[in-house]
């Protein structure tokens, strides 16, 4: 009998110790400590992956820049692969949020379907193996939404910028949102709908844009005319009185000489959305100061025909001169390499985006008949050359009336305002007051007011009508 | 050193309780070893989970405990056995009635029983299993339960089904057990007795097979060791069991003497027997005193115990339904033609149909009364009963135990004669003659394959056909003879019928009409056409 009381009393014992560590254990502080949370994640990338990463925090955004060589190519070989990326979009959907309304712009350029985009995940995810680029880029962006779910720092949005250092200077850019990564991991949606929440785009590096710009001005010193110069460089926001001299300053540090300041590194770096600083040093021009040049950059990949950019200031720097006090808290040019510019994402903007790729995923072109027929009969490789040719094609001015089954701009409208009442359920997003649809180019415009865009989330919706 | 020695010593003692903890211990370590090293995140969501999973696997360790000690204390063994003590029993051989043979034999095994002591000093030994078999409902349980009650030894009632279970080794396992309590109350008692119903159920041969044979051939090994096995018993366990299956059915070491030693066959009672029977159901109810119960008892040729009885209570529901307080004749007549013959069901017919089966009814009732050595046409009816359109009930005066040939010819002639009938009237036949060719064939392939009643064939050709290899032990020619001989048989007797109802062929027409008109005749209406035409055979003594 006493042996089975003692007995009895250890394993009690025994059992109160493992319900203290456990207790202990829950207790234990977050893997990511908000004050730690981008130099703990740049260490996990280096221990886990021997991956170098530049991690940031700005606003509630989490954002890691990783350099990937050979991504372009990858990204080149994988759109040529999918034949559904040679295919134009019917329409183009750009999504705002502005004084507390969500704006959409929609314009058709060839007739469309509106149709659910499928809601199973990618048949061929998991099949193919990934090459090194997408592995590294997966392996990137698994640390990071650990962080962001293991970490006590407010953080609700995260961005992955992928630049390829190579010659085509390019970023990949994904973001989400904290909320959507952790639905996924209790497996309350799939990965195509965690998919679709996210945001990816491809854009030029704006450093290397803005660098392109300057070399680009600078060569042009000797080549055009001041006018010219003015016109094609000065930034809209800019009078061309302020830009003159500084221009004529330039040109005469510069002499011609330009060449010898494009053997050395220059320094860039993006200051917010569109501004990048490009300082050039003079060195070489046996001048011991710098030329720090502001340039405004055009988002995302930019027209080729048009100028990617202009310049918003120019200004030169002596020997050892700090920077303008305004530039003072990005640091020394020397400095900029280390660093990268992040957009502090907000919920409503990334409400209206997600709304705006989720138009665009459901709108599927109408192919012509005819014209599908007679792709149809020349072999593979001559069909996506074809495809790839009318893609840069720009549409026909005349239009044809539309084929049977599709969808009209009313239907959109509706398709739209479904959309963004599901979006704004997920998030818990009721600080708007209305939502506007407008047709580009007819300027049609169908409004509907918050409390209204409610309704859509039932089964009947009510019918809007096009503002008179 | 003395302290890292008894230490040592006591570690040496108690290395279970040292290893077991040492193991929780280990285990908790690495578990929280393995949590810390989750992020965050993950750590919670683990942790969040870890409750529920913990009462799930509580949840699944009580299921699986409750199922091994169920095993490993037989609770599936268990079997609700109807343990009854002699005393509460009380059937006597008095009791038991229409079976005087049967209950001989079971007074003997009763005053062996009885008498065990005198027997073991004798050097004797008792008997191990009593087989009883026959037909249903013949007293083979009541006869069990009065050897309980004279024999004053405690009686285990089960049915052999008891013993068929889902799992695999759980019927044996209730043999071993059913064994095991009656080792117990032999003790205690002297005696016991074990009563398997339907013994069939677990008795049936053995099958030796690669598959591994039927989850009852284990039952039935373990029967069969408890009654004779490797280990003698010391106590006296008599198995009765009871079975309708023939002989040949049951494993043949179940009926080797040592087991069932002794076989009691119950039969269906005699005359006499079914008298007494009669006499006893029938102090049961209430009945007119002016019975003519011997009437009654001929009437019921070949009826077993069970079946008197039924028709006792349904006589007396007759009674009742007509407002009588007793049970009189006319009750009983009715109850055996429900029994016999089914309830009736009237189907709207044409006038054709009802003429058809007036004239088919009719060609069985004059092939019975002409041409039938033993058989009397109590009732002839167009009305439908259990899925027939007219019937004509037949029963035979008297009770034969073997048929002879002249039997069997009138049989067929009696099956065919509904068929011949109709093709004579209307030049056509009915699908109503397929059950009569069906008994009509089967009697004659017997007589001609099995029983050498044919011309030139003798022999069980019918066994040798079906022994393994019987397409190669009989010839094509000598199939094609017997078969032939089958037909000749029916041409023949269906000749005989054509030339019987042609000649009384007015006496059929009269049959048909009153047929028509009433419906159904009864014996005495029968007779009393049969005699109006001068064509009557006598009414038999009683009747």
């Amino acid at each position: 009998m006493m042996n089975q009381d003692a007995l009895q009393q250890k394993g009690l014992s025994l059992f109160l110790v493992a319900v203290f560590s456990f207790a202990l254990t829950s207790c234990g502080g977050s893997s990511y400590p908000k004050d730690q949370l981008t130099q703990r994640l740049a260490e996990v990338c280096k221990r886990e992956y021997g991956l170098t990463v530049r991690a940031q925090v700005s606003g509630t955004t989490l954002g890691v820049l990783v350099e990937l060589p050979g991504l372009v190519d990858e990204l080149r070989k994988s759109a040529s692969a999918d034949e559904r990326a040679l295919m134009d979009p019917p329409l183009s959907v750009e999504g705002r949020y502005t004084e507390g309304a969500f704006d959409f712009r929609v314009e058709v350029k060839t007739p469309f379907k509106l149709k659910h985009p499928g809601l199973e995940d990618d048949p061929d995810d998991g099949k193919k193996e990934p090459s090194d680029v997408m592995k590294k880029l997966r392996r990137v962006s698994h640390i990071v939404l650990r962080a962001c779910l293991s970490t006590d720092a407010k953080i609700d949005f995260y961005t992955i910028i992928a630049r390829d250092p190579g010659s085509e200077k390019y970023d990949l850019i994904f973001s989400g949102h904290v909320l959507d990564t952790k639905m996924m991991q209790y497996y309350a949606i799939s990965m195509g709908e965690f998919r679709r929440r996210s945001e990816y785009s491809v854009r030029r590096q704006p450093e290397a844009l803005a660098a392109e710009i300057v070399e680009a001005f600078l060569i042009d010193l000797r080549r055009r005319s001041v006018p010219e110069l003015l016109s094609a460089y000065t930034a809209r926001t800019k009078r061309f009185e302020a830009m003159l001299p500084k221009m004529i300053d330039v040109a005469t540090i510069v002499q011609g000489n330009e060449q010898k300041l494009f053997d050395q590194p220059w320094y860039s770096r993006q200051i917010d959305e569109k501004t990048v600083l490009v300082a050039v040093p003079l060195k070489p021009l046996a001048d011991p100061g710098t030329l720090l040049f502001v340039v405004e950059v055009k988002e995302g990949m930019g027209n080729p025909r048009e100028m990617p950019g202009a310049l918003l200031d120019i200004l030169r720097l002596g020997n050892r001169e700090l920077l303008p006090e305004a530039y003072q808290k990005y640091g020394p040019p020397e400095t900029w390499k280390d660093s990268f510019y992040l957009e502090p994402l907000s919920l409503p903007v990334f409400i209206a985006k997600q709304v705006a790729r989720r138009a665009l995923a459901s709108a599927e072109p109408i192919p012509d008949e005819k014209e599908e027929a007679e792709l149809k009969k020349l072999p593979k490789d001559a069909q996506k050359m074809k495809r790839l040719l009318k893609k840069n094609k720009p549409a026909p001015v005349v239009k044809k009336p539309l084929p049977p089954g599709a969808a009209t701009l009313q239907d959109l409208a509706q398709w739209v305002t479904a959309d963004l009442a599901y979006v704004t359920k997920i998030y818990q997003f009721n600080q708007y007051r209305e939502m506007s649809l407008v047709d580009v180019e007819k300027g049609t415009r169908w409004q509907v007011p918050a409390a209204q865009v409610e309704l859509f989330r039932k089964k009947d919706p009510p019918k809007i009508s096009p503002v008179p | 050193m003395s302290f890292f020695r008894k230490i040592k010593i006591w570690v040496v003692d108690h290395w279970i309780v040292v290893s077991v903890v040492g193991g929780v211990l280990l285990c908790i370590g690495l578990t929280w070893w393995g949590m810390s090293q989750l992020e965050s995140f993950y750590r919670t969501m683990t942790l969040a989970t870890m409750p529920m999973t913990m009462l799930m696997w509580l949840v699944s360790s009580v299921i699986s405990a409750f199922v091994y000690v169920s095993i490993m204390f037989g609770y599936f063994s268990r079997m609700d056995k109807k343990q009854v003590k002699s005393s509460s029993v009380n059937v006597r051989f008095d009791d038991v009635l229409g079976i005087d043979e049967s209950k001989d034999e079971a007074r003997e095994v009763v005053a062996l029983l009885k008498d065990r002591t005198r027997l073991k000093n004798v050097g004797g030994k008792i008997l191990r299993g009593i087989l009883m078999q026959g037909p249903p409902g013949c007293g083979k349980t009541f006869l069990a339960k009065a050897i309980a009650t004279e024999a004053g030894i405690p009686f285990l009632s089960l049915a052999a089904s008891d013993f068929v279970q889902v799992f695999v080794g759980v019927g044996a396992s209730r043999i071993r057990k059913v064994f095991k309590d009656a080792q117990r109350q032999a003790y205690a008692s002297g005696a016991c007795i074990i009563f398997i119903d339907e013994l069939d159920a677990i008795g049936r041969a053995r099958t030796y097979s690669s598959m591994g044979g039927q989850e009852t051939d284990q039952t039935l090994n373990a029967l069969l060791v408890e009654m004779d096995g490797l280990q003698g018993r010391q106590e006296s366990i008599v198995v009765i069991g009871a079975t309708n299956a023939p002989e040949g059915v049951l494993d043949a070491a179940l009926l080797r003497p040592g087991r069932f030693d002794r076989k009691i066959y119950v039969d269906r009672p005699n005359l006499k027997g079914r008298e007494q029977v009669f006499g006893y159901y029938l102090k049961k109810v209430q009945y007119d005193p002016s019975l003519d119960i011997p009437r009654l008892a001929r009437r019921a040729v070949g009826k077993t115990p069970a079946e008197i009885e039924n028709i006792v209570k349904e006589a007396a529901l007759i009674a009742t339904r007509q407002g009588r307080d007793k049970v009189i004749f006319s009750d009983l007549s009715e109850a055996f033609e429900r029994v016999d013959l089914g309830i009736k069901h009237r189907r709207s017919m044409t006038d054709t149909e009802k003429k058809m089966t007036a004239y088919h009814e009719t060609g069985h009732l004059m092939a019975t009364y002409f041409l039938h050595p033993t058989d009397d046409v109590f009732k002839a009816s167009i009305i439908g009963r259990r899925g027939t359109l007219g019937v004509v009930w037949k029963v035979p005066r008297e009770e034969l135990h073997s048929h002879t040939k002249v039997h069997l010819l009138a049989n067929i002639k009696v099956s065919l004669a509904g068929y011949a009938a109709e093709r004579m009237v209307f030049n056509t036949s009915t699908s109503g003659v397929s059950a009569d060719f069906e008994n009509a064939m089967a009697i004659a392939h017997n007589m001609v394959w099995q029983l050498g009643m044919g011309k030139k064939y003798i022999g069980d050709w019918e066994m040798v056909a079906n022994s393994a290899n019987g397409s190669l032990n009989i010839s094509e020619s000598a199939r094609t003879e017997l078969n032939e001989e089958t037909n000749q048989i029916l041409q023949e007797c269906l000749k005989e019928v054509e030339e019987l109802l042609t000649k009384e062929r007015p006496l059929m027409d009269r049959f048909v009409l009153e047929l028509l008109r009433k419906e159904e005749l009864e014996y005495d209406e029968i007779e009393a056409i049969f005699r109006d035409a001068g064509k009557a055979r006598g009414m038999l003594p009683g009747f």
